[in-house]
């Protein structure tokens, strides 16, 4: 009992630490501030879901309120063993470490938090390299040009009675492709440095709509959606190119239209009342369940009781919009796992499917998913209906039902005899 | 007049020098440089074997491959697939889709020549 006694005290240390009013902090986790002072006085026991609350509001480790800094610690450590595959979580080392220790074990928490976010660097990386189209056009063109090369310089070199008219043609033909080679190389240095000569990134125009989404961090509310608050929002260095700048009016042209669908007021309201409940929240405002998801995804994280990340694409599968959220890696060039909800909707529109995933990426949890499938006005050249479907992602801490296991995308999932994997996995040699 | 090869690449300097070490080893070569009608080049030229790129303007070479195999009366025509994507599922997709054989960029004239030899002799 004095565990639990103590874990009042820590939800006031940590409250008053970070500059919270208790009645800020109990609105921010749905209770009255009398009971939050009940509870911060250990007089109301305190355990499940609302502790979770707590800790996320608290920016903090539940572990750490439960149980203490130091249980915490331990905890950490413990998870970074089991994570880089070291059995030494049942003798007690990590208690001693951290209790003898606790500079050493918090350095190699740091460490470990290193390696996971280089891991993810050389995940995108691989991303990168296998499915960059403007990476892939620049080095075929490279290859093109070598191979020009070599074929002319052999023949040069390797035929004794050539015509002084093709030896001509000949020379000029390698002159013309080692100046272009120079130039492909140069404008693939650039690209790669990111400076290419359209002023663009290393990465594509869909970098820069998440970099200017990133940059507003995913909240777009009170800002001024005219026109001319438009190209203000826009003016921003993430924005680089014109393809750029014109995703991100598309994007807040969408975002103004959700607002005036569901309107901050009326979408407070509902989440108050029926939480992020997407189905419940779009039958009661009656607005299609995407403006809902979409309103979750571009909305002040004090209005959400649980984080919410959100995956958008085209019929094609390819990627429109993304807000990411820790622990479920999105690829950047679209070719994610088949297993997601996201691509099944594509094959239900209008119906709202739920469940709860497992990302099994080195930095995976478990999720809550929501996906939905919208049908677009027009149709496509074929007269198919355009479609384009939604995923939300919320941290799923609680719910123990079964999950589905998915991955990020193939070539960097370890999931073995996975009858959906398109190609073979870095981390697997399984097909 | 030699057997009769078709090189269908868009990179003309590509073709140019393809074309010279075949025809100095006594190749009747036809060149053409777009996807899209490629099927029906092949068609009306008739070659005893086809040198196709991979990435062309308007079809790529897997897909006039595909054609020429399942559409056009070219079952046992040989087939030299040339691309600078030398991955293995390129290669793989080839086979699959009945190259007679693969080659990457950059490759060096003596392969081609000697690949184009062993094709035709069968």
């Amino acid at each position: 009992m004095a565990g639990m006694a103590s874990v009042g005290i820590r939800i006031r240390e940590r409250r008053v630490n970070i500059g919270l009013k208790q009645s800020e902090l109990a609105e921010k986790v749905g209770i009255s501030a009398s009971y939050l002072n009940l509870i911060e006085h250990n007089r109301r026991r305190i355990a499940g879901r609302l502790l979770l609350h707590l800790a996320d509001a608290l920016g903090v480790d539940p572990v750490a309120l439960s149980e203490g800094a130091q249980a915490s610690l331990v905890a950490r450590l413990q998870e970074c063993a089991v994570y880089h595959g070291v059995d030494i979580t049942g003798d007690g080392a990590a208690a001693d470490l951290a209790a003898r220790y606790p500079q050493w074990a918090q350095f190699m928490i740091e460490l470990d938090r290193k390696v996971r976010q280089l891991e993810q660097a050389v995940d995108g990386l691989s991303d990168r390299l296998s499915h960059d189209p403007h990476l892939a056009t620049s080095l075929h063109e490279v290859l093109t040009t070598v191979t020009a090369i070599r074929s002319t310089s052999s023949i040069l070199v390797e035929t004794d009675d050539i015509e002084p008219e093709w030896q001509n043609r000949f020379h000029r033909n390698i002159s013309e492709d080692s100046q272009r080679l120079a130039e492909e190389a140069q404008a693939l240095v650039g690209y790669l440095d990111g400076a290419g000569s359209d002023g663009g990134s290393v990465g594509s125009v869909w970098d820069e709509l998440d970099g200017f989404l990133a940059h507003y961090e995913y909240n777009f509310v009170g800002h001024d959606l005219s026109p001319d608050g438009a190209n203000a929002l826009c003016a921003v260095p993430e924005l680089k190119t014109r393809s750029g700048n014109v995703l991100a009016k598309r994007f807040l042209s969408l975002y103004a239209k959700d607002l005036a669908d569901l309107g901050d007021d009326e979408f407070r309201a509902a989440l108050d009342k029926l939480g992020q409940d997407a189905a419940a929240i779009a039958a009661m405002c009656q607005v299609p369940i995407s403006t809902v998801m979409r309103r979750q995804a571009f909305s002040p994280r004090d209005w959400l009781e649980r984080p919410v990340g959100l995956v958008a694409c085209d019929a094609s599968g390819s990627f429109f919009l993304r807000k990411p959220i820790a622990g479920f890696h999105i690829p950047r060039f679209g070719s994610a796992c088949p297993l997601w909800p996201l691509f099944g909707a594509l094959q239900t529109p209008m119906r709202l499917s739920e469940a709860t995933i497992t990302h099994t990426g080195r930095e995976g949890g478990t999720f809550s998913v929501q996906a939905y499938a919208d049908l677009m006005p027009g149709q496509t050249g074929s007269h198919l209906p355009i479609i384009h479907a939604y995923m939300t992602i919320t941290p799923n801490h609680q719910d123990a039902s079964p999950s589905i296991e998915v991955g990020a995308a193939c070539r960097v999932c370890a999931i073995s005899g996975c009858k959906s994997r398109r190609e073979l996995s870095i981390l697997s040699e399984d097909l | 007049m030699g057997k009769s090869v078709l090189l269908i690449e868009d990179e003309p300097n590509i073709v140019e020098a393809i074309s010279f070490i075949l025809s100095r080893d006594g190749w009747s070569v036809a060149t053409h440089s777009n996807g899209h009608d490629a099927n029906q080049v092949i068609e009306d030229k008739s070659p005893d074997l086809v040198i196709l790129d991979v990435m062309l303007p308007g079809k790529s070479g897997f897909d006039i491959l595909r054609d020429l195999r399942s559409v056009g009366a070219k079952p046992d025509l040989p087939v030299l697939v040339l691309t600078a994507r030398g991955q293995n599922k390129d290669r793989e997709l080839a086979f699959e889709l009945g190259a007679s054989d693969f080659m990457s960029k950059p490759f060096s004239n003596g392969e081609v020549l000697a690949t184009v030899r062993r094709l035709v002799a069968g």
